[in-house]
């Protein structure tokens, strides 16, 4: 397997909780009756989602999400918004630069190493993984012993300049913006049509997800193009679904395929504001989109789509996003 | 100047390091990236960008620092710098008055949220 992949960094932020809702068998995964997904009844506490995947590409919806811990106290009725809560610490490496074989040999290494995690996603240069704060120090050794850092590396996790950002607050109180845009502002929104989505089902932590990785690995060695999107959650079932988007000419030997479209979008400050994620969904919803696959992370909003739903899925969009 | 020109994005945020990067490539600059102020003053006198794009609150070593160090040496003082920062609006300015009571003077300044074809005209006026 190909070894020292060059990257610039890993990043840690700690305290953080996953929530997580399930719901088994619920088809269309915007036909909820009274059931409230998750994204909506954060956005009615205006609780912001720094983190944020929704699958339904296997008729079962599951949604999770990571809040910072503190907005724990804003919710009295944790019941009524999900099914389960753990803390968890979020690690991102950077920049992936979109390489197959970069995501085949980190998922190698956490199966090989017997690692869990909870929750995986690409944003436009990061792929971030949600994972039990006991592992932190292991895995990102493992990390940085298996992957090529500059010797100038940010440090793991950074701390903020408390000082600074008082003073700053104090001087310039226009810092804490709040954003009421009638129209939500991005940076464009990007379709892409006729690729394909592959999913490894049934992994556990282990030799399936060691296995897993090494076969997307070899994907690379092959000379194919790099993946569009990917992302892996872990249901209440505890197995982890990995999906990897890529153009319709790469081969994976795996579980599920899709014939699929792709939207990405990012705006200033997407990862800072609470329902961005649910406001994208909801015009989904009114123009009777469906949707396989959808994550949020960082500032970058990734949505996989049933083939032929792109365009129509960007004119959706369009009327509650602006594109410059 | 040629439109090969090496531009150095630095941010502590890789998402945004990425867009910048991908719109810069697009209009043919040759791009090099750092993610904290550190790095970039590594990346500054090895690679010698003819401009770079910073963003002023970052770990380690934050982007007036950067500036600093950039303007105060003989050999690095043509380097163009964009800052990139929240607090542009109120400043009006691209003199900086540091909270120790040091002044920091960038080229030129583009607020956050930014707004990437502001950006991109700025390098172009400075580039070309």
């Amino acid at each position: 397997m190909e070894t020292l992949f060059k990257i610039n960094g890993i990043r840690l932020n700690s305290d953080y909780i996953r929530v997580t809702q399930e719901k088994k068998g619920s088809g269309l995964w915007k036909n909820f009756g009274n059931f409230t997904p998750l994204y909506q009844g954060m956005q009615a506490r205006h609780i912001n989602m720094i983190l944020m995947s929704l699958d339904s590409a296997n008729n079962d919806f599951f949604v999770s999400g990571v809040i910072s811990r503190k907005n724990l106290k804003k919710i009295p009725d944790p019941e009524n918004l999900w099914d389960h809560q753990n803390p968890v610490t979020i690690l991102s490496v950077y920049p992936h630069h979109h390489r197959v074989g970069l995501l085949g040999f980190i998922l190698h290494i956490f199966g090989r190493n017997e690692i869990s995690f909870y929750h995986m996603a690409s944003s436009n240069a990061q792929l971030t993984f949600v994972i039990n704060p006991e592992d932190c120090d292991r895995v990102t050794e493992l990390l940085a012993l298996n992957l090529d850092l500059p010797p100038s590396h940010t440090p793991f996790e950074q701390k903020e300049d408390e000082e600074l950002i008082k003073f700053l607050r104090k001087k310039y109180p226009e810092t804490r913006a709040t954003y009421v845009e009638e129209k939500i502002r991005t940076y464009g929104i990007e379709v892409t049509q006729n690729l394909k989505l592959w999913c490894f089902s049934d992994l556990l932590p282990g030799k399936t997800m060691a296995d897993a990785g090494k076969k997307i690995n070899s994907c690379a060695k092959n000379d194919q193009a790099g993946f569009f999107h990917t992302c892996a959650h872990v249901p209440g079932s505890g197995l982890t679904r990995v999906f990897v988007l890529t153009p319709d000419h790469v081969n994976f030997d795996c579980n599920d395929s899709w014939d699929a479209d792709f939207i990405s979008f990012h705006g200033p400050h997407f990862g800072d504001r609470h329902s961005i994620a649910a406001r994208a969904l909801e015009c989904l919803a009114i123009d009777d989109i469906p949707v396989l696959l959808m994550d949020c992370t960082g500032a970058s909003i990734a949505v996989v789509l049933p083939s032929g739903q792109g365009l129509a899925a960007k004119q959706a969009l369009m009327n509650a996003f602006e594109t410059p | 100047m040629s439109e090969k020109q090496l531009i150095l994005v630095v941010d502590d945020d890789p998402d945004l390091v990425e867009a910048v990067s991908m719109k810069l490539e697009s209009l043919s600059y040759r791009v090099a990236r750092a993610y904290d102020g550190e790095e970039a003053m590594e990346k500054i006198k090895e690679e010698k960008p003819a401009l770079v794009i910073l963003d002023v609150m970052m770990p380690r070593k934050n982007g007036w620092e950067v500036c600093n160090d950039i303007k105060e040496s003989d050999d690095l003082k043509d380097i163009i710098v964009v800052l990139l920062t929240a607090v542009a609006d109120s400043v009006k300015t691209t003199s900086y008055t540091h909270h120790d009571g040091k002044t920091t003077l960038a080229d030129d300044y583009v607020p956050k949220p930014i707004d990437l074809d502001k950006l991109m005209e700025i390098v172009k006026d400075y580039c070309n």
